[in-house]
């Protein structure tokens, strides 16, 4: 795919009036570099370019970036945002990217995948992990993604086992970034770090492919997080752990 | 400048930055040359700088042939502008930041380079960005290909692009109904 030459359909052949009509360049890059240029434009944009031409048709389905953001689909936390029309914009966020992962082409390789949604609304809250998971199945198909990032706003009304099931859903992912997962702090083994959450001895993470797990914190009480990433390097062999301390 | 080291190649660009040239020569499909510095060519493009650390710099001109002049001239152009450019500080604020996404958003100078170039010139330019295995500019050119579709309507993204439409009527309405949930807005 590399230094493709340009090819150049129809634009060299004249119309017989003699009027030349402007070329076509960017139809005529290689899927790759469209790629690159869609990778810049939102989610929902992206998939609308199907419109252009044929040329365009299925390319947003091999697209190896994925990049669902719910300020795409005007979900904002303005407080002249009425509940319904946040519960609407909600809806056809979360329908988008069902159907997003749905169609996208499960055979090219993904290179970058990021849902991002700041639910702070205690009525959203809920809603996140069935989209975000997919019920598990179209996520979990995606076994050749490298890189997943989900970010939750601080939350309380996050269930542990929401929590739970948007980890368990990307378990073929490779790297894994998670961002503000909190927890309740009474629980046994369970060691709250100001980015990630895991917990002990209950089978939390099923991401046994990772080969990245990058973990911040601020304090390591009683070399807690240093016990537990014993344990949980020993369950995901192949993980490559990074400890950073602010 | 006649020097004339057919074998010694390798060997002098392990003497980095001493007495030898610190520039390097391109030549242009059509034919033109261009200098270009050394470092800045090496940094900047993956291909260059597998050229120069294999010694198949030309010093009477290194062939491109893929490149037309005006395109290497912006290559060219860029680079120096690079090399006297001064980084922006944080390359990478964290690593597990959101904003931590590969991408840095074009600076100002880079902004006004592409900017400044016409319709055909931009497309020449991703080519030889690509060609040359240049990420940044290849970022930057395409990252400005895709302001110039954002937020606009697919008939005015053709009108922009000469896209020509080469759908039914009947063949929109069927994808517009099959991908109903990305058209939430019609």
């Amino acid at each position: 795919m590399k230094g493709v030459a340009k090819m150049q359909p129809e634009t060299t052949k004249k119309p017989a009036d003699g009027l030349t009509s402007p070329a076509d360049w960017l139809s005529a890059l290689p899927d790759a570099l469209l790629h690159a240029i869609l990778s810049f434009l939102p989610a929902p944009q992206v998939v609308r370019t199907c419109l252009l031409s044929q040329r365009w048709r299925h390319l947003w389905r091999s697209s190896p970036y994925i990049k669902i953001n719910e300020q795409d689909f005007g979900i904002s936390l303005r407080p002249q945002m009425t509940h319904a029309s946040l519960d609407e914009k909600w809806a056809r966020f979360e329908d988008f990217a069902a159907n997003l992962l749905l169609f996208h082409d499960n055979t090219s390789s993904l290179d970058e995948f990021l849902v991002c949604a700041q639910i702070q609304s205690y009525d959203l809250a809920f809603k996140l992990p069935p989209m975000a998971s997919s019920n598990g199945i179209v996520l979990a198909k995606m076994d050749s993604l490298v890189e997943a990032m989900i970010e939750i706003a601080e939350n309380e009304t996050l269930s542990q086992n929401a929590q739970r099931g948007l980890l368990g859903s990307l378990y073929l992912t490779w790297i894994l970034y998670c961002q503000k997962f909190i927890s309740a702090p009474d629980y046994e083994w369970e060691i709250e770090r100001k980015n990630i959450t895991l917990q002990r001895g209950r089978g939390t993470l099923h991401c046994r492919q990772l080969k990245l797990i990058e973990v911040l914190y601020e304090h390591d009480h009683d070399h807690q997080l240093i016990e537990l990433l014993w344990w949980f390097g020993r369950s995901v062999p192949d993980a490559i752990i990074n400890l950073t301390k602010f | 400048m006649e020097v004339d080291k057919g074998k010694g190649e390798a060997e002098e660009t392990r003497k980095v930055a001493e007495a030898d040239r610190d520039t390097v020569t391109l030549k242009s499909s059509d034919g033109k040359l261009f200098e270009v510095s050394k470092e800045a060519a090496a940094r900047l493009s993956t291909v260059l700088a597998g050229m120069i650390a294999g010694g198949s710099i030309d010093d009477n001109g290194t062939d491109l042939k893929q490149i037309g002049s005006e395109a290497l001239e912006n290559v060219v152009d860029y680079c120096n502008k690079h090399a006297n450019s001064i980084p922006s500080a944080a390359l990478i604020s964290s690593s597990i930041s959101f904003n931590t996404a590969p991408f840095k958003e074009p600076e100002e100078w880079e902004r006004k380079f592409v900017d400044r170039l016409s319709h055909d010139a931009l497309f020449d330019l991703v080519e030889a960005a690509n060609f040359l295995g240049m990420e940044r500019l290849l970022d930057v050119t395409c990252h400005k290909i895709s302001e110039m579709m954002k937020g606009k309507s697919p008939d005015q993204i053709r009108e922009v692009f000469n896209i020509k439409n080469d759908y039914t009527k009947e063949e929109l309405e069927e994808i517009r109904q099959e991908l109903a949930w990305a058209f939430y807005d019609d």
